[in-house]
């Protein structure tokens, strides 16, 4: 079964076959669980959305047509489910016991806080976290998923044009907030000397 | 110049990300709530009583079956007599 296709594996789904569901679900939780850790920036809220998307890939297996890839509808529902997670976690106050983490600098969820790590990741995830949640999802997508203008363009279902302006975007607000306008034009710096 | 942005960018972003693994459990507990899921459905002996009343009958026939409800509740007879 581990050298099955996507695709054969969709179809034991949903003739009910379980174990297909954790072949599919070692194959891409990885992918899953870090898309949505960029996009939402919490860890807990990753590993609860990889096991969502899990499911519904489980529930709505008989909606899914095997022939066509599998990847581009797990970036879609995790981009969906982080989308929404990100924005109910705007619209509702956090439980006392956040407010209490945050205000003695406790937050138990964010990866930066959890993990030594290098520096310029750790500036490059804060950045990424600051952006509107519609550039972030497209930054995710092109930049830590490799996915083309094209395909990110059909996952979130908006013209490709827009997936560019948000990407120009992002990509501007990124550089600012690296640094990496400064650094990476010495030339200019010395003629302007 | 844009080339090298991009391939900063997508290298921290990519070791950042790359430090992150999904939690060990998570296979055996998805697979625990499918099973679940799934003979919890099949154990629902009906859910056709919780429906709405079959489309053929069309929203008239509803609401003349809701007035003559109201028409044949005691409570309508006490006001009258009241």
């Amino acid at each position: 079964m581990l050298h099955q296709t996507d695709q054969a594996l969709v179809i034991q789904i949903q003739q009910g076959d379980l174990e297909a569901l954790g072949v599919l679900y070692d194959r891409h939780r990885r992918l899953v669980y870090r898309t949505a850790l960029a996009i939402t920036s919490d860890t807990e809220a990753a590993a609860d959305l990889l096991q969502d998307v899990f499911l519904r890939l489980h529930r709505f297996a008989h909606n899914i047509d095997p022939v066509r890839p599998l990847e581009p509808w797990l970036y879609r529902m995790t981009t969906n489910l982080s989308y929404d997670w990100v924005k109910r976690r705007k619209r509702w106050p956090r439980p006392l016991e956040d407010l209490a983490d945050w205000l003695i600098g406790t937050g138990k969820n964010p990866p930066y806080e959890s993990v030594e790590s290098n520096d310029e990741w750790v500036q490059v995830q804060r950045a990424v976290a600051a952006l509107p949640l519609p550039q972030r999802v497209v930054v995710v997508l092109y930049y830590l998923n490799d996915l083309a203008l094209q395909e990110i363009s059909e996952i979130l279902e908006v013209p490709i044009g827009t997936v560019k302006s948000r990407l120009y975007y992002g990509r501007l607000a990124l550089k600012r907030s690296m640094g990496l306008a400064q650094d990476l034009v010495p030339d200019l710096n010395f003629e302007q000397s | 110049m844009s080339h090298l942005v991009d391939a900063t960018i997508r290298q921290a972003l990519k070791g950042w990300a790359g430090q992150y693994n999904p939690p060990a459990s998570g296979r055996a507990r998805l697979l625990l709530l499918a099973a679940t899921s799934t003979s919890r459905v099949a154990h629902i002996p009906s859910f056709r009583k919780f429906e709405r009343p079959a489309p053929s009958r069309g929203a008239a026939s509803l609401a003349t079956s809701m007035i003559a409800e109201v028409v044949q509740s005691p409570w309508l007879w006490m006001f009258q007599v009241a």
